[in-house]
């Protein structure tokens, strides 16, 4: 035998020999029964196994050395040995000892964290992964169905567009509805109207928050858990904490995506000889002869020569990229988390896109045992490709007033302008969004003495937004280039706090915590806009042009806010919880008189299972009670409200070359704060060692002193006022459940599941009536006795079966032929009865299946648009649920005969807001299913990985519901005129009134993640 | 424990200042900022000119067209209601237009009150001045707003019926309509104070002679004859009949101006609704808002009359796809004219032929508008012409003169009242009686209070 020979043969020798020995045991309880599902992982390596029904493992194929193996499961706790394996296997035995690790877990709650078991209000914590995985198009998308009694609807299929939110109810008119967004301490810049009212939905200031980053999201839904955040809380508050370097040595991290986006539902239009056909049923319905008139301008031959499919020509199906790369590193002195991301967004939308780009790092450093310094840094950048939506064009418009009949061009190559063209519409107007925002803050930890925690935080948001639009000379008509516009914010967001907190404990028993703090907050926003005649394109691409622009400066805003807050915390044998908050607020929003308001809080919770006759309770493996009762506000409301305002002396508008001076508003020094009262009760329960949680929560909330932006005659010379006006009532029950099902080594399932019952109703309007307030597209009304967001309508009896004639009731319930706006009713609401969703997650070896169904129980939908998609023929298309009308004497049909004239319907115009357009909005729908696999230890090792993950992603793959419109989840801005406060309507009508609103996307994507 | 308070104080003190909390909105002017002396009184009196040279850019005349015979019903929108005369308080278009118009009167009032409230140091002669142009604009306003939202001045015999709400002073509250005879009496006393206020002389704003054009409308309106003749017989030789067929294309040097609206450019045009709905951008598609056959087949009758050619007809002899525009406002920006000699003239013609009194100058008025329209004589009257075929004559020449200048369905109504006072059915405005209901149009949601009362809906054909 040759040298070279032996030396491979000693080396296959001691190579088998070295990857042969196994760790091998069992995992047991203190009662010596077999733990099931235990994990137990080779620290440092991909290598690990899980307890089987006997609480057997094994972990194979590892070579001799020292292993640090760390053996854990839910309510236990976790266990470390160091093991030598020398060339033979070890065999161990594992005791694990109840500990309800799940309800140690640590909470934030605002300036700072806590035990689960010791949190007295109503908190719903998501974690990062089951944000990170769904392609949604802005992060709080993800949250939907996850959390109970957070309401979240995610904004239609555009392309980084706004989920609406609204957590235990609605409780504001006016004034901001959305929840308080805080990330990593800093209340954020989140106000959804920066760049206006436009497109169908507006720019979504938080689609720049990179979901990669996100570590987990609390969300504080009553006074007990939001009264730390008084002054701002009463819709709730929304904490974003950020990942942070943890563990030894980097790591790092990579995820590659891609994607499609098709539309959930695609609108069924008529062609162009259906339309010419009913068209002409309803000329001699209206008791004509010979040809109906056709819209346009153009001849019958024409109009049969075009057959133009405007929803082809506006929607696509859409791609999706991204790509992240992150890498962390733990240490005694320093830890980091470095993030990089780009993320294409593309919808089914033509033109429609948002493209994020992101980097963040967060740096943590112990600079002395009584000094920690933190840091946190991101910029990101938002490039939103915008597209007209809804009425104001693409799909929009192939749903409404392009109609089949329409050519693109004319016979000699020119635009057809004499009718609404899309095609047009895109090609000839350019509109891109660009937002730079970083987020920073600095936070520093001192431990002077003991017992004694100072911390303070500065922190600077900073948004730059450019809105770029170009509309060519085919649009302006102008004899030029076209004319470009730019829309500039500046927004400059500072924020402080201090706290200094004391810590101590007495005889073992008795736990206190003080926390006294203060914060001051200021933010501005300078907006200014650009705009010149005879451009080539967007100013970005014609900065020459942009240089020579005429500049113009447009209202910002400008407000702050001052607090003083104290919490303390008591707890007895940590069974007994008691925490009492302060919060005292000023907002120069207010004037002198009302600027100062105090939020107190009180809450407390018992521990029962610690209680000695619950020791070895065999149902119970842990149960708590908690109450609290605490006020919150609201001032989200805008700055100028109480002034009285004038335009700007820099206007630049003039008559006959003179300057110009005008008012823009009435004043009202008396307006004050939006406060709620909350009551929360709950009884939170663990069974079954945990395997089995629930928590079941009852609220109540008071609103009073509703900040209302309210119609007063127009001949006063202005149309609106603020002023505090009338209350609400929001009161629910939540239920959530987790149960971990099946637990054996090769297969494991478990189930979320939550609902919320929501009731809520505007109880008092002061002096005002129903028409004070209007949202929706001017059919929903503030009506005392009914919720927020009622529809109020006409009631639509039935079609006659002998004239085929609508039949209306009035208000006795008397049928009549006369549409009468006195007649008006309140016939629905917005608001679901119940919402909810249940996760099943199934792992079977390498693996596992996630499945989210969403549902909303008990709303009604709006579908505002179709009153001029059925049986009134107008210059809009119709879609083929109209065929189902009336043609002759005795037909029983859904819909009236068709007309031409609306006055046959007994009309005063085409907009009839009848309860036919009211529909059930219950659904339930598959809003995300994920397959994946993880490769196995030994092959990831192979690989020089420590893990990977291929998965395969679908959202809203399909719903089932009642409604026979597009998509039952309808999230829009406000749209059109006439509604005087953009929040009015996002608070009364975004949600479940949809006017040409595009429908949800429907998703397919693949993604890959590494670790190594 | 004495170190920790120290700390914690110190902390907290950080926020103890209440100038932190004086911050004010960005970007807007508070009232105490903006109105500290006379030129900022100037500068809102202008911006009340220039609020209403965007309301009266065509909008206002436009809701009027869409009232009578001169256009077509819209393709779509709040404007298909105001043409089939049935608005109700939710077209936001009519309330829009409502609201705007009393913004500009509650701009007015303010600076009379603040002229008055010697907290401004103002001189005697712009005191005024000033005061003359506000009481002008706030007639004119008021008369506009009551020609479309109440029936018309005559509709009952002491005008006891509904109009507006006058609004002379700075006012938050709720307040009831007055009767049409206040109305008018507010307008016409707001008018002679103009008249006794304003100078001869004024640059692009209000003057004497304006107050007085106006007030000649107001008469003519009113069925006032004798009135117009008296204030027309004094204006119309100071002023010259210009020769240009399309009075928007010299607006402000026209010798016949007496009022027009300004504009300065494309991105300074004052009669943007004008081009907007009219203006036809490829000789292929009709433009937005088409003008009705019965208009186009009368001004197109005669090819001689030189108007002829500011007509357009799309798919001619295509029963169904017929349709018909006008190319009096094919440009980026056009001036306004508000008052000017061929109104007089032609109000002087008719007003002195219904009074049967001086029919010669009558004929001539009348003849002045049709030789300028032919280039010649050729289709002048004859000089003894009856008066009833005159007052045919003269009213058939407002109709051409001044399409789309929301004057016919007015001239109709006006008609109505002397002719058809009973509302008969002899005076018909598009196959309505004159008086129907939904010729008024009506008021928006935000009226709603106990005092105030709607206008009856519908009505018409």
């Amino acid at each position: 035998m040759n040298t070279r020979l032996l030396t491979f043969y000693l080396l296959l020798l001691f190579a088998t020999a070295a990857s042969a020995q196994s760790i091998k045991g069992t995992v047991k309880d203190a009662g010596n029964d077999p733990v099931i599902g235990a994990t137990i992982q080779v620290e440092g390596s991909g290598y690990g196994a899980v307890s089987d029904a006997l609480g057997s493992f094994e972990i194979k194929k590892l070579r001799p050395g020292n292993y640090k193996i760390k053996i854990s499961s839910i309510g236990m706790a976790s266990v470390t040995k160091e093991i030598t394996l020398g060339t033979s296997d070890v065999v161990i035995a594992v005791t694990l000892k109840e500990d309800r690790k799940q309800m140690d877990e640590m909470v934030v709650v605002g300036y700072g964290v806590q035990r689960k078991r010791e949190i007295t209000g109503a908190i719903s914590k998501i974690g990062g992964k089951e944000l990170n995985d769904l392609p949604v198009p802005s992060f709080e998308a993800a949250i939907q169905g996850k959390a109970p009694g957070v309401q979240v609807t995610v904004g239609s299929g555009l392309a980084g567009s706004a989920s609406i939110i609204r957590i235990r109810g609605i409780s504001s008119i006016s004034a901001g509805g959305d929840p308080l967004y805080v990330v990593d301490g800093i209340p954020i810049t989140q106000d959804y109207f920066i760049t206006g009212n436009s497109g169908g939905m507006n720019n979504n200031p938080l689609a720049t928050i990179n979901p990669d980053d996100i570590e987990s999201i609390e969300i504080l839904k009553d006074a007990a858990a939001n009264a730390i955040y008084g002054s701002r809380g009463a819709n709730g508050v929304i904490l974003i904490t950020t990942k942070r370097g943890k563990g030894k040595g980097w790591k790092f991290g990579a995820q590659v995506k891609a994607g499609v986006s098709v539309p959930t539902a695609r609108p069924k239009m008529l062609n162009n000889q259906q339309w010419l056909q009913l068209n002409q049923e309803a000329w001699e319905n209206d008791g004509h002869s010979g040809r109906a008139p056709l819209p346009g301008g153009l001849t019958y031959d024409q109009a049969m020569a075009n057959n133009t499919n405007w929803v082809d020509q506006t929607i696509q199906t859409g791609s999706k990229y991204g790509m992240n790369f992150s890498a962390t590193k733990g240490g005694e002195k320093l830890s980091t988390y470095i993030n990089l991301s780009h993320d294409y967004n593309g919808s089914y939308l033509i033109g429609n896109s948002f493209v994020r780009t992101a980097g963040r790092i967060n740096l943590d450093y112990n600079a002395t045992q009584w000094l920690k310094i933190g840091i946190n840094s991101s910029f990101s950048r938002g490039l939103n490709n915008r597209v007209n939506a809804a009425w104001s064009g693409g799909l929009g418009a192939a749903m409404s007033t392009a109609l089949p009949i329409y050519p693109i061009y004319n016979a000699d190559g020119t635009w057809y302008r004499a009718g609404n063209n899309p095609v047009r519409n895109m090609e000839n107007m350019l509109w891109k969004t660009e937002e730079l925002r970083a987020l920073n803050g600095l936070n520093i930890t001192l431990t002077p003495i003991k017992n004694v925690v100072l911390q303070g935080q500065t922190s600077y948001d900073y948004m730059n937004q450019t809105d770029d639009q170009w509309r060519s000379s085919e649009i302006t008509g102008n004899k030029n280039s076209g004319d470009a516009y730019r829309g500039m914010s500046f927004i400059k967001n500072f924020n402080y706090y201090v706290t200094a907190t004391y810590m101590r404990t007495l005889k073992e028993k008795h736990n206190f915590q003080v926390m006294l703090g203060n914060e001051y907050q200021r933010a501005n926003t300078i907006r200014r806009s650009a705009d010149s005649t005879n451009v080539g394109g967007l100013f970005s691409n014609n900065q020459d042009k942009y240089l020579t622009a005429r500049y113009l400066s447009q209202p910002g805003t400008n407000w702050s806010f001052l607090s003083y807050f104290a919490r303390a915390t008591y707890n007895y044998k940590q069974k007994y919880f008691v925490q009492a908050v302060f919060r005292t607020d000023a907002s120069s929003r207010f004037g002198n008189n009302y600027r100062w308001a105090s939020f107190p809080s009180l809450s407390g919770t018992w521990v029962v299972s610690e209680e000695d006759f619950m020791k070895g309770n065999k149902t119970f493996s842990f149960l708590k009670f908690r109450a609290g009762w605490g006020k919150s506000g609201n001032a989200n409301i805008q700055d100028d409200a109480r002034f009285a305002t004038y335009s700007n002396t820099s206007n630049n508008i003039t008559y006959n070359g003179q300057p110009t001076l005008f008012p823009n508003k009435l004043e009202n020094q008396n307006i004050r704060w939006e406060t709620t009262q909350n009551y929360d009760v709950a009884v939170e329960a663990g069974f079954l060692k945990d395997r089995i949680t629930v928590e079941l929560d009852y609220y109540r909330k008071e609103t009073k002193d509703v900040l209302m932006y309210l119609s007063i005659p127009a001949s006063i010379g202005f149309g609106n006022y603020w002023d505090n006006v009338g209350s609400i009532l929001n009161q629910g029950l939540e239920f959530s459940f987790k149960s971990r099902n099946i637990i054996s080594k090769n297969f494991q399932w478990s189930t979320n599941f939550n609902v919320a019952r929501n009731f809520n109703e505007i109880t008092s309007l002061g002096v005002y009536t129903e028409d004070a307030v209007s949202g929706g597209t001017n059919d929903t009304r503030v009506v005392v006795g009914k919720p927020v967001g009622t529809n109020y309508l006409i009631r639509w009896s039935h079609v006659d079966a002998n004239n085929g004639l609508p039949v209306y009731l009035d208000k006795n319930g008397k049928e009549t032929y006369v549409y009468d706006n006195q007649n008006r009713m309140a016939v629905g609401k917005i608001i679901p009865d119940a919402i909810g969703g249940m996760t099943n997650t199934f792992r079977y070896k390498q693996w596992d299946m996630s499945v989210l169904i969403i549902f909303s129980y008990g709303s009604n939908i709006y579908e505002s648009s179709q009153k001029r998609q059925a049986s009134l023929i107008t210059d809009w298309n119709m879609d083929e649920r109209v065929y189902d009308r009336w043609r002759k004497p005795g037909d029983i049909s859904h819909f009236p005969r068709l007309t031409r004239d609306y006055r046959s319907y007994g009309l005063p115009d085409e907009w009839s807001n009848t309860t036919l357009w009211l529909k059930d909005g219950s659904y339930a729908r598959l809003r995300n299913l994920t397959i994946g696999y993880n490769m196995t230890p030994a092959r990831c090792r192979k690989m020089h990985l420590t893990s990977m993950r291929i998965s395969a992603i679908a959202t809203n793959l399909f719903t089932i519901t009642n409604y026979d419109g597009l998509d039952p989840e309808i999230g829009r801005d406000s749209e059109g005129s006439g509604q005087g406060n953009l929040n009015n309507s996002r608070n009364m009508g975004s949600q479940n009134i949809t006017y040409l609103t595009p429908p949800q996307e429907k998703t397919f994507s693949l993604q890959m993640n590494i670790e190594f | 424990m004495k170190k920790l308070l120290l700390i914690s104080v110190l902390l907290l003190s950080l926020g103890s200042c209440r100038k932190w909390l004086e911050v004010y909105p960005e970007g807007v002017q508070l009232e105490a900022d903006a109105v500290k002396d006379l030129t900022d009184l100037k500068n809102i009196l202008n911006a009340s000119y220039d609020a209403m040279a965007n309301h009266y850019n065509g909008r206002i005349q436009f809701f009027n067209e869409l009232l009578g015979d001169n256009l077509e019903k819209p393709q779509s929108g709040f404007t298909v209601p105001v043409y089939q005369r049935t608005t109700n308080f939710f077209n936001s278009d009519v309330g829009g237009l409502y609201g705007d118009m009393y913004a500009v009167v509650f701009r007015l009032n303010y600076v009379l009150a603040r002229l008055n409230d010697n907290t401004i140091v103002v001189d005697d002669a712009t005191k005024i001045r000033m005061t003359g142009e506000i009481k002008f604009l706030r007639a004119m306003l008021h008369f506009d707003i009551v020609k479309l939202w109440a029936q018309p001045y005559g509709a009952t015999s002491d005008n006891s019926h509904l109009g507006i709400v006058i609004r002379n002073e700075v006012d938050t509250k709720p307040k009831a309509r007055a009767t049409v005879a206040a109305n008018y009496e507010f307008i016409i006393g707001d008018l002679t104070e103009a008249i006794a206020s304003l100078p001869d002389v004024n640059g692009n704003y209000a003057t004497k002679d304006a107050a007085n054009a106006l007030l000649a409308k107001v008469y003519f309106q009113m069925n006032n004859y004798e009135k117009v003749k008296e204030i027309c017989n004094v204006l119309i030789p100071k002023y010259t009949m210009d020769t240009t067929l399309n009075r928007f294309e010299n607006a402000l040097t026209s010798s016949e101006k007496i009022f027009s609206f300004v504009s300065t450019g494309v991105g300074d045009n004052r009669a943007a609704t004008y081009i907007n709905n009219f203006r036809i951008v490829n000789p292929s598609n009709p433009s937005p808002n088409r003008l009705s056959k019965s208009l186009y087949y009368e001004a197109t009758a005669d090819t001689a009359d030189k108007r002829s050619k500011y007509y357009a007809i799309f798919n001619a002899g295509d029963a169904t796809a017929e349709t018909y525009g006008i190319t009096k406002f094919n440009a980026d920006f056009l001036s306004n004219p508000i008052l000017y000699v061929s109104q007089l003239k032609l109000m002087r013609a008719e007003a002195l032929a219904i009074t049967n009194a001086d029919l010669q100058t009558a004929i001539g008025d009348v003849n002045d508008i049709i030789q300028r329209a032919y280039g010649s004589a050729i289709a002048n009257l004859p000089t003894n012409t009856p008066a009833a075929d005159v007052i045919v004559m003269a009213r058939k020449q407002r109709r051409l003169e001044f399409p789309c200048e929301g004057v016919r369905v007015q001239d109709l109504k006006r008609i109505g009242v002397k002719e058809d006072p009973t509302g008969s059915g002899t005076v018909l405005i598009r196959n309505s009686k004159w008086n129907c209901p939904g010729l008024a149009l009506q008021f928006p949601v935000n009226e709603k209070t106990s005092l105030f009362q709607f206008n009856p809906e519908g009505g018409c054909e």
